[in-house]
């Protein structure tokens, strides 16, 4: 059965990645400016330009550059930077891996400071903690990244001088170097989340002490802290994959302001320049490979999620 | 289906490779075992474009460059040629200009750099495919000994011997380009203090101290790293916290609060490259010289300067600043509100809208700002529009669909280059190929003034006379201070006019 | 439940109550910027360059010597723009489609949400930079790109509901009594779906002034003369050595105006669900 949901799963997600490769493909030859005249500068001629747009397949139909990208894209070859030369699939792995690594530690701290601050103010209704996780929880979702990454960048970094202001330091390099510099964006990019994951597991949890049987459970003396461990997180937890699930596409959104701020050479910082500079190859690359990594999430939040509840049937 | 499970394979392993973070990079171990003075690192606000100097046109590429490549000529911080690679040349007439080559320069591969190197060089320069047009009035080079080359001239041209120190003095090694001229693109090959180690796009340059390079003791420190980092407020970051040891470029104003000066140096030159308006002058309303002349004479300079640059810079009027050579201070009149409302209302022109695209930038912005509100005085309207940086470029240059550009030039070693780029009808930059047969006079007795720097200084004040004041053919803004900081153990910064630091002569002290 | 009930159980949440005054006092100085404001929010004024706070200029002046004060009021007339138009676009293209869709069903249904799920799945903010860059550099199309951003969620909100609703006895009855398509969608699905896209109207209006703040962060939405709390951030800093203050003020501007608008959203949710109590 289960077995059958996922191929199932499976034919919905894969005519999907055509359809939005085919959509970013068109959409973007609608950016208006030529990137063969922006290439050949003050060198252009009528001559040059023919044979440059003939180079970059640039002078064929909407449809047969398509299909000449996507027959190239299936077996790996996402072609060159228009600009540097630069192999696009090369560029965007190594700058994907290190946003990925960016936006899965954003994800972890949102993830344990959120449930951890939830868990801890349901222990505690009504007192200092309990109001603290409510502010957090309202402010997370209304404070902007990138103005938390300026806050935070200009106390911890400038004025204290604890962490550093710009660059990025593999985790498989130089694990206390990687947590140093990813340590002040994670937490610019993970606020909104802590806030979401704090939000949606306190209700998760209110909903199940309102339940007749844990009432019952109550009278017969079950403390607090076993109801929130025993029956509290097996119902919290299936809101919060999704959040994650969802997370992970808008952070990797999010992330293109704050490498900005933090000068991380992540595929945020790709995407933008490949739009500024018009290097309609690399974009192209950018976006697919964003759209695979967040598609191929989405269908693991699914299984996922299936897998812990129960009342889902595979049909 | 088998090529479908190999596709699935295959980008299943891209993709853990990718989310693991591994990258075949080899700069990781080239540069962990040094001591920490033995490597200088560089913020630059701009990548490079390609390795090869005959394939880009960026101003922003030289300083990326002059690590790997010397040049054949080099110049002093005032702009004149001293030797480089060439250790002597002469004119032998007109139209003949002999260099004599330094003995026993290697290129980073091993091969000699020889005359036949450099004469295969040059004519790859001023070939067709080359993006380069300093060169166009050479017609052969001509080998005559192992160390010494003639360049025949078909006409005279008195910017040559300069050229030669900008991209197309850059010499190659003839073997890389000969095995595969496109790996040049990435990884060049030069005769210069310092070989490549990595280029990581959008990232960093790493290059090592090259051995066998010619002048003694050169460089001082083993690894030079570059760090691209395009934001101004990056590279002051980076530098207040210690990440990096010297920044370009930094703002006016903002740069007299970095903290703790016992700590940093900060060296304000100035430079050749100025902002200006571009003009496209076949197009409406730039078309109607009135519209034109109150532009050049309604924009106080110096008041725009004060307001951008905060007392540091200078405001221009003209496209050469105050401390170069052929800077003329008589020049320095154009601002009149007065002659600029008198010249619209004369021709019925007050409220004429001049669009004008602009990068969106938050300096850029400012600038509009305040040439909204000036030109408002005199009655002209000024819409600005943004646009990014290659949108900009394309449609003013290529597309000519805005009819002015705010925008830099950034200059060229020699006046005569800057000249005939800015006033010269057949000149790229000149959009609306607009110029009159006096000023095209002018330019080419100039270019025949070989070795008469101050008769050649005359010319171009005629030049600039008739072509700002007179026809504005473009309008000359600010000269940018030229701002760097460095950590106070950083030695052997000297600013150049070029406005472009060779990044080689920087070293720590231990 | 009647639109005065609906009003009374938001008023009685007093957080989203006092949201809801601080959107319609925003709406209000936003309309009368012109007469609120102390002076002309583009006035340079180079003898006063970023002078702190005092009477004269209650937030202090900018790098060009203007009333930061002036320039937040005229600023909240892009942040209303920003939301009213985000929120306008995948209401008028968006949901009907997502009702016809779900209405529909079939090859349609099928089509038409893979490309909805596709689009989805590039990042909003990506998108919207893609957008802008194709329609040129300003802040009406950032505001248009965000509103095309949004739509393929409006109207994926739509179909699901729409489904949840054609299943339903009257609306089912309706069909086999012979009502039109139209006239189905118009009498009892249209209604009956709304509560819930109000909700997430007024979630998507305070993310519209952070996607908008975002890209004229990156240069890409407000340019001169049009005055954003975006662009205000932007020029700001690149003047972050100098005067780091200059950031607070469009900075707290925006986080209020999200505020209220996620705290009226969930007060929304509240009011206009009678199963949902207060959490």
């Amino acid at each position: 059965m289960f077995l059958r949901f996922l191929t199932k799963r499976l034919f919905y997600v894969i005519p999907m990645l055509f359809i939005t490769t085919f959509i970013v493909f068109s959409f973007i030859l609608l950016i208006p400016g030529d990137p063969a005249l922006a290439i050949l500068g003050e060198n252009a001629s009528d001559e040059n330009l023919a044979q440059l747009r003939a180079q970059l397949g640039l002078d064929q139909s909407l449809f047969i550059q398509y299909w000449n990208w996507l027959t190239s894209a299936l077996v790996g070859d996402l072609g060159e930077s228009f600009f540097t030369g630069e192999s696009v699939q090369e560029a965007v792995f190594s700058r994907m891996g290190i946003t990925f690594q960016l936006v899965t530690t954003a994800i972890v701290i949102a993830f344990v400071f959120g449930t951890t601050l939830a868990i801890v103010s349901m222990m505690k209704p009504g007192s200092w903690i309990d109001e603290f996780a409510r502010l957090v929880s309202t402010m997370g979702t209304a404070i902007p990244n990138f103005l938390l990454a300026m806050l935070l960048l200009a106390v911890f970094s400038l004025s204290l001088g604890w962490l550093p202001a710009t660059g990025f330091i593999s985790l498989f390099e130089d694990p206390i170097g990687f947590l140093r510099s990813v340590l002040l964006p994670s937490i610019a990019l993970g606020a909104v989340g802590m806030a979401q994951i704090t939000r949606h597991m306190r209700s998760a949890l209110i909903e199940v002490f309102e339940t007749d049987y844990i009432r019952t459970a109550f009278s017969k003396g079950l403390s607090i802290r076993q109801t929130i461990f025993h029956h509290g997180i097996r119902n919290a937890i299936l809101p919060v994959v999704t959040t994650v699930g969802i997370l992970y596409g808008n952070l990797m959104g999010a992330t293109v302001v704050v490498e900005t701020i933090f000068s991380i050479p992540g595929i945020g910082q790709l995407a933008v320049d490949s739009i500024m500079q018009r290097d309609f190859a690399m974009l192209q690359g950018v976006v697919l490979v964003m759209v695979v990594i967040i598609i191929v999430i989405n269908f693991a939040t699914d299984i996922i999620y299936s897998l812990l509840d129960p009342r889902i049937k595979y049909e | 289906m088998r090529v479908a499970y190999q596709t699935l394979f295959r980008t299943a392993i891209l993709l853990a490779l990718s989310l693991s973070g591994c990258s075949n990079d080899e700069s990781v171990g080239a540069t962990s075992e040094l001591k920490e003075h033995e490597k200088v690192t560089v913020a630059y606000s701009t990548d490079l474009n390609t390795f090869d100097p005959v394939f880009g046109s960026a101003g922003s590429d030289h300083s990326l460059l002059y690590p790997l490549y010397d040049t054949l000529i080099s110049f002093d911080e005032d702009l004149f040629p001293q030797p480089g690679l060439a250790e002597e040349w002469e004119y032998l007439d007109d139209t003949t200009l002999e260099l004599r080559l330094r003995e026993g320069v290697l290129f980073h591969d091993g091969t000699i750099m020889d005359a036949t190197a450099v004469a295969f060089n040059l004519e790859r320069a001023a070939s067709e495919e080359s993006y380069i047009s300093d060169l166009n009035a050479v017609e052969t080079v001509e080998v005559i000994d192992n160390l010494t080359v003639r360049l025949h001239l078909q006409y005279p041209d008195s910017s040559i011997v300069l050229a030669l120190a900008d991209r197309a003095g850059m010499m190659v090694s003839k073997e890389a380009i000969e095995q595969n001229p496109d790996t040049i693109q990435r990884a060049g090959v030069g005769a210069g203090p310092y070989e490549l180690v990595a280029w990581e796009t959008g990232e960093r340059i790493t290059y090592r101290k090259f051995d066998d390079y010619w002048a003694e003791g050169e460089p001082k420190a083993e690894i030079l790293e570059i760090q691209v980092m395009p934001n101004q407020m990056t590279r002051m970051n980076a530098l207040q916290t210690g990440e990096i040891d010297f920044a370009t470029s930094l703002p006016a104003g903002e740069i007299t609060s970095l903290s703790d000066e016992k700590k940093f140096t900060i060296i304000e030159g100035s430079a050749v490259p100025v902002n200006m308006l571009y003009l496209n002058i076949t197009s409406a309303p730039l078309d109607q010289k009135a519209v034109r002349l109150a532009l050049q004479h309604g924009i106080d300079r110096n008041a725009l300067n004060e307001a951008i640059h905060y007392g540091q810079g200078e405001g221009a009027y003209q496209p050469f600043p105050s401390s170069y050579w052929v800077h003329n201070e008589a020049l320095n009149d154009l601002y009149d509100p007065d002659y600029a409302r008198k010249v619209l209302e004369e021709e019925d022109l007050v409220g004429t809208e001049v669009t004008i695209a602009h990068y969106p930038e938050a300096y850029d912005e400012r600038v509009i700002d305040i040439l909204r509100h000036q030109l408002a005085e005199v009655g002209i309207v000024v819409n600005g529009q943004a646009m990014e940086i290659q949108a900009g470029i394309s449609a003013y240059f290529d597309e000519k669909s805005v009819p002015s550009f705010m925008s830099r030039w950034t200059g060229r070693p020699d006046p005569q280059m800057t000249m005939t780029m800015l006033y010269h009808s057949t000149s790229y930059y000149n959009t609306g190929s607009y110029s009159t047969e006096e000023i095209e006079g002018l330019l080419a007795e100039a270019a025949g003034t070989i070795d008469n720097p101050e008769r050649r200084a005359e010319i171009y004040d005629e030049v600039n006379e008739i072509g700002l004041k007179e026809e504005a053919i473009f309008i000359p803004l600010t000269f940018q201070p030229d701002i760097v900081a460095m950590s106070t153990d950083v030695k052997g910064y000297e600013p150049n006019m070029l406005g472009k630091p060779k990044f080689q002569m920087l070293y720590k002290e231990p | 439940m009647t639109g005065k009930e609906m009003l009374r159980r938001f008023m009685r949440q007093r957080a989203a109550f006092i949201s809801g005054i601080f959107v319609v006092l925003l709406i209000v100085v936003a309309l009368l910027a012109p007469w609120l404001a102390p002076y002309p929010p583009d006035l340079p004024n180079y003898d006063r360059v970023m002078a702190v706070p005092s009477l004269a200029h209650w937030l202090g002046t900018d790098e060009l010597g203007r009333d930061v004060l002036s320039r937040l009021m005229y600023g909240a007339q892009a942040a209303i723009q920003a939301a009213l138009i985000a929120i306008i676009i995948p209401l008028v293209i968006g949901v009907p489609l997502g009702i016809l869709s779900g209405y529909l069903g079939g090859v349609f249904d099928e089509v038409f949400m893979r490309i909805v799920d596709g689009i989805l799945a590039i990042p909003a903010i990506l998108l919207a930079l893609g957008i802008t860059a194709a329609l040129g550099v300003n802040l009406w199309n950032a505001m248009i790109a965000i509103g095309i951003v949004f739509t393929p969620q409006f109207a994926r909100l739509a179909r699901s509901q729409t489904l949840q609703i054609r299943s339903e006895a009257y609306v089912y009855a309706a069909k086999v009594s012979g009502a039109g398509a139209f006239w189905t969608m118009g009498k009892h699905i249209i209604p009956n779906i709304s509560p819930p896209i109000i909700v997430q109207s007024s979630f998507n209006m305070s993310f519209a002034i952070l996607v908008e703040a975002s890209l004229s962060f990156l240069g890409l939405g407000a340019q001169s003369p049009q005055i954003s709390w975006g662009g205000m951030i932007q020029q700001a800093y690149s003047l972050m050595y100098m005067n780091p203050w200059l950031i607070l003020a469009p900075g707290v501007a925006i986080m209020l105006t999200m505020l209220a608008g996620n705290i009226m959203g969930d007060g929304l949710r509240v009011a206009l669900d009678p199963k949902l109590k207060k959490v």
